[in-house]
């Protein structure tokens, strides 16, 4: 177990390494003279050449990335080209409003499948039902989600506000904050139901009907809920959660639609600017924190796995 | 492209009864076979009645606009600007710029599909040769190509693809590319682990000690395999790749205007929510349903074609 832990981090690191070094290369050779795009079209040689040497622009790609590396190794991700403003502090400001919002969007997810998959598995009618909404909802864009929840709760009835961020240092406190959040999470979370409660239910369907403990267990008359508590659900949430954590780095992508329709100052808006104002400092800066974040969610997940299933254990550990 | 000769789901490790009198039988009858359970599963109401919903939007969209006689859809009347639908002139009414909404439905209808078709394709077939490429040759191979895999899908996609659609320029060909390199590491461990599954059978290790070239061996007896379950993949793809396109040209990085996509269209609908909420259903509408009926086909398919098993 201690193993393969350690040898999972060693995989991680190689990852984070080869994604921010791809990155890097990419938004370098694609962004073109980044010394150019500030200053403008007009600028004069010199001035060019000024900005060139003050952020190293003539070094060989490998060299500056190493440089960056060693930077951020000290915790230094460097400065924003546009507003000089350290990165690290563009980032504890972006964190905080992007993990609530991905917060709530597993906290809707996982309501939503844990009870459609309960009403699929009870009966025949809300099981057809229920995969028919799964499969319609698959089909809507999140924005076309988010723009909807807009009409309807925002234009029309005018109960919830649709600009999805309040500090929560602010005058209203947690409770405008968290108001402000429903919609968003909403949006978001309603895009990663479809796929969770797909995999609950054929896990669970699958204990049902194949597993012959389910059948010992309804014969030797155990309560219904002692034979899901005890034997159904351990075996069946393990695919469960690691669906949770690699559908985190899924949820990535919907943030940056969800914080850019709800005007949500998190990590998805930021890195939407800093693609617009080739941005690279930040543009690294928030890829790194990304790639991390989802590196180590989904080693968690795939660790919660082993622990609660036992029989990952054993057959899982080459995989 | 060969057409999938096996049906979708095989099971690829073990040899079931159906795959018993599969390999057995003749070449020909093989393929007669693999036809009708396909006909009867396309045939069937629940693939059918969706495929044909795809296929009329499909038509629509190309066809349409020079049936129907339509006006262009960029070159419009700034004196009828933000007319209803039912407007004389207008079926579906005209946007803030006086284009007629109609035509411009169908024709960034095209670019949806063109680009959810060739996103697709584009990472079936360099992901597919990647994963088959990795599991035939093993070794140093296999571990770069899928720990390159393993990055690419650590990177957050939807980000990947806006910083190439940003940097490279947005347009048609720049947009499935972006969205393509999203889809090769997924098609890529899909025909990996399916390769891995035939890479031992006895008709892959008989050919090879009867000295048959690796060529021969991956085209004839790998991807004929390995292709099926990709391209059943592939179906539900194709929805995603429309998703993200509509995305990418919602966050203004995709197909710029006055070309219309449904997604560049939503966007520019939203400032004209309340004033003129057509401009938004619309496009809407005709991308949940393109979507939704794609969808429906490949999981009705799915369905169909594990039962006829």
């Amino acid at each position: 177990m201690l193993r393969l832990i350690l040898e999972r981090l060693v995989q991680m690191v190689i990852v984070v390494f080869v994604v921010t070094l791809a990155a890097f290369t990419l938004v370098n050779l694609l962004s073109g003279d980044i010394a150019v795009y500030l200053l403008g079209d007009h600028a004069t040689p010199e001035a060019v050449a000024a900005l060139h040497a003050q952020l190293h622009l003539d070094d060989p790609i490998i060299i500056r990335y190493f440089d960056w590396l060693g930077d951020v190794l000290q915790g230094n991700l460097g400065t924003s080209v546009v507003s000089h403003y350290p990165v690290v502090k563009s980032l504890t400001n972006a964190i905080p409003p992007t993990f609530e919002l991905m917060i709530g969007a597993q906290i809707v997810g996982i309501t939503l499948a844990v009870v459609t998959t309960a009403a699929a598995i009870k009966w025949r009618w809300t099981d057809r039902l229920v995969t028919g909404v799964a499969l319609l909802v698959n089909s809507i864009p999140t924005f076309v989600v988010a723009l909807i929840l807009i009409i309807i709760f925002s234009t029309t009835l005018h109960l919830l506000p649709s600009i999805g961020w309040v500090a929560p240092t602010s005058a209203g406190g947690w409770g405008k904050n968290i108001v402000a959040m429903i919609m968003p999470s909403v949006a978001l979370g309603l895009g990663i139901f479809p796929e969770y409660m797909r995999i609950l239910r054929s896990d669970i369907r699958e204990q049902l009907d194949r597993e012959e403990y389910v059948t010992l267990a309804w014969m030797k008359g155990l309560r219904p809920t002692r034979i899901f508590g005890k034997h159904v659900a351990p075996n069946s949430v393990g695919g469960f959660i690691s669906m949770i954590a690699t559908t985190t780095a899924l949820l990535i992508s919907g943030v940056v639609i969800v914080e850019q329709v709800f005007a949500i100052p998190g990590i998805g808006k930021m890195m939407l600017a800093a693609i617009d104002s080739h941005d690279t400092p930040v543009l690294l800066g928030g890829l790194l924190t990304i790639v991390t974040f989802v590196v180590i969610i989904n080693l968690v997940g795939e660790l919660i796995y082993m622990r609660i299933d036992p029989r990952v254990r054993a057959t899982r550990v080459t995989a | 492209m060969t057409t999938a000769t096996r049906p979708l789901g095989a099971s690829v490790t073990g040899l079931s009864d159906a795959d018993a009198t599969w390999v057995s039988g003749s070449t020909r009858g093989r393929m007669v076979a693999t036809l009708r359970t396909w006909r009867r599963a396309i045939l069937s109401p629940s693939v059918a009645f969706p495929l044909a919903v795809f296929l009329i939007v499909v038509i629509a969209c190309f066809a349409g606009p020079e049936i129907l006689n339509l006006p262009s859809p960029i070159v419009g009347n700034l004196n009828d600007t933000l007319l209803p639908p039912g407007s004389p002139g207008y079926p579906l009414g005209t946007n803030e710029l006086g284009n007629d909404e109609l035509s411009r439905l169908l024709w960034g209808g095209q670019i949806s599909i063109i680009v959810g078709l060739g996103a697709t394709a584009f990472g079936l077939i360099v992901g597919s040769f990647l994963g088959m490429l990795a599991a035939y040759s093993g070794r140093a191979v296999e571990v770069v190509i899928m720990r390159l895999f393993d990055a690419l899908l650590a990177f957050p996609g939807l980000i990947l693809a806006l910083i190439l659609a940003d940097f490279l320029g947005p347009n048609v060909w720049n947009t499935i590319l972006a969205i393509g390199i999203f889809g090769i590491a997924r098609f890529g461990r899909l025909a990996w682990a399916q390769t891995i599954g035939v890479r031992h059978r006895d008709f892959v290790v008989a050919a090879r000690s009867d000295g048959v070239p690796s060529g021969s061996i991956v085209l004839g007896h790998m991807v004929p395999n390995v292709m099926p379950t990709l391209l059943g993949f592939a179906l539900f793809t194709v929805g995603t790749a429309m998703t993200i396109e509509a995305g990418l040209s919602f966050l203004g990085l995709g197909v710029q205007q006055p070309q219309p996509t449904w997604g560049n269209m939503i966007a520019g609908a939203q400032q004209y929510m309340s004033l003129a909420p057509w401009l938004l259903i619309l496009p809407a509408a005709m991308l949940v349903i393109t979507i939704l009926s794609l969808n429906l086909v490949a999981d009705s398919l799915r369905i169909r074609l594990d039962e006829e098993r």
